[in-house]
């Protein structure tokens, strides 16, 4: 039994019960007092005005509830140990969190194989195409931000998900008129299919494609747009892979915060209107680049009644023809 | 923990942050006062501060903090809300 009162923390037992500092970075102590701290308490954290950066060490094993709750200048938070488990809404009204980083994330070499079989290389990140399905560190981290891991859909436009903040209502913006060319996620957008969904049904008033490129080309630039879906992105750096006694230990990134939003370009081919619905990503994080990659086309004439699927246009060959067209309609 | 320990972790955690933040650290203590089999006395305080919390913190910020200040405030807080229960229930309030 151990009890620890210092200028900024105070503990018990291995467990930080209260954080009163001001710090803008902040690496926790491994030990106070000779006391090894083994978690982070129940709000003990929380409502830190100033906390830019966490680093917390090994040796901590579980992040209490509401930990770091409302911490609004939060932007990241590394962990150090392979064991760290996550409470209940540890990193909820964390606006600007953008990133969690495991740097020692223990994965069987079967594992590993399939994460690099899935993976895919954006902007010079490895991207993780699947995450861990069975891994409830993972799963915990994503819950204590309010991203469900059960939205993460693996595959082609997919491949990221997005949820609607609660706790962040002001953020939430519909589109600024019916002819918006862009669809943002809100409560009745809370997944990228949904927005898809509602784009496609708005596309009889969708502008012309020149239209679309200026405001594209505008959001670019300024990044003055209200960004109101979070979405995660999971990254591990396979140069700091390595390997012991016949398993791996990887550095994972969950990138938190980091947006997209969604156009559509409509393109008469063949007597008939198709809608190029093109995903833009962007991140909070400076070292993340703007990326324009991934592009879907639908048919014109979706029915409200039909599930979504069946307005994606699977035919490959006619996909390509209408995306060649319109790249040199972008062009000339 | 003993009654002083107990008495400065209730002065840090009820002088700082807001109600919310104490109530999820007064939580975590409880938590750690049961693990460690602690004096049913101390566990009862640290639970009737946890029900009466804005008073407790008010009580913080006086000058003549104490365990038997605190304890007088809580009793208060209590009474005072058994008889707004009383009011309510009369259809009074």
């Amino acid at each position: 039994m151990s009890e620890y009162f210092g200028s900024t923390y105070a503990a018990a037992d291995g467990i930080i019960l209260s954080y009163t500092g001001s710090d803008v970075s902040l690496s926790v102590p491994q030990t106070l007092a000779d006391m090894p701290i083994v978690r982070i308490g129940d709000g003990a954290f929380m409502e830190s005005a100033k906390l830019r950066r966490v680093f917390l060490p090994d040796g901590i094993r579980e992040i209490g509830s509401q930990a770091f709750r409302s911490c609004r200048e939060l932007r990241e938070v590394s962990i150090s140990g392979s064991d760290t488990s996550f409470g209940e809404r540890a990193f909820t009204a964390c606006p600007k969190l953008g990133a969690l980083s495991f740097s020692d994330f223990p994965v069987s070499a079967s594992i590993y194989a399939t994460l690099k079989t899935a993976s895919q290389r954006v902007n010079g990140t490895q991207y993780l195409a699947r995450t861990f399905p069975d891994d409830k560190r993972l799963r915990a981290a994503l819950s204590s931000t309010g991203i469900p891991p059960a939205t993460l859909v693996p595959d082609g436009l997919r491949r990221l998900f997005v949820h609607w903040d609660p706790d962040e209502p002001s953020n939430a913006s519909e589109p600024e008129s019916a002819n918006d060319l862009f669809a943002f996620g809100d409560a009745d957008h809370a997944s990228a299919a949904d927005e898809l969904a509602a784009l496609v049904r708005g596309g009889a008033s969708i502008g012309s494609d020149r239209e679309t490129e200026r405001k594209n080309d505008v959001f670019e630039r300024t990044e003055k747009r209200p960004l109101p879906v979070k979405t995660a992105v999971f990254s591990f750096d396979d140069a700091k892979t390595r390997r012991e006694s016949g398993g791996y230990r990887l550095s994972v990134r969950i990138s938190i915060g980091c947006h997209y939003w969604l156009s559509a370009v409509p393109i008469r081919f063949h007597e008939k209107t198709y809608y190029i619905c093109r995903r833009h990503d962007l991140a909070a994080e400076p070292d993340f680049l703007y990326t324009r990659r991934e592009f879907a086309v639908f048919s014109g004439d979706t029915s409200l009644s039909r599930p979504l699927g069946d307005a994606l246009v699977t035919n490959t060959n006619l996909v390509r023809e209408i995306y060649a067209k319109y790249r040199l309609m972008s062009i000339l | 923990m003993d009654k002083a320990s107990l008495m400065q972790f209730l002065k840090r955690i009820l002088g700082n942050g807001s109600a919310e933040k104490s109530a999820a650290s007064l939580g975590q203590l409880r938590d750690i006062l049961k693990a460690q089999n602690a004096d049913a006395d101390m566990i009862r305080l640290v639970e009737a501060t946890l029900a009466n919390i804005s008073e407790a913190k008010h009580e913080v910020i006086q000058t003549t903090f104490s365990e038997a200040t605190l304890r007088t405030a809580l009793e208060r807080a209590q009474r005072r809300k058994q008889r707004e229960a009383e009011m309510a229930d009369r259809g009074r309030c």
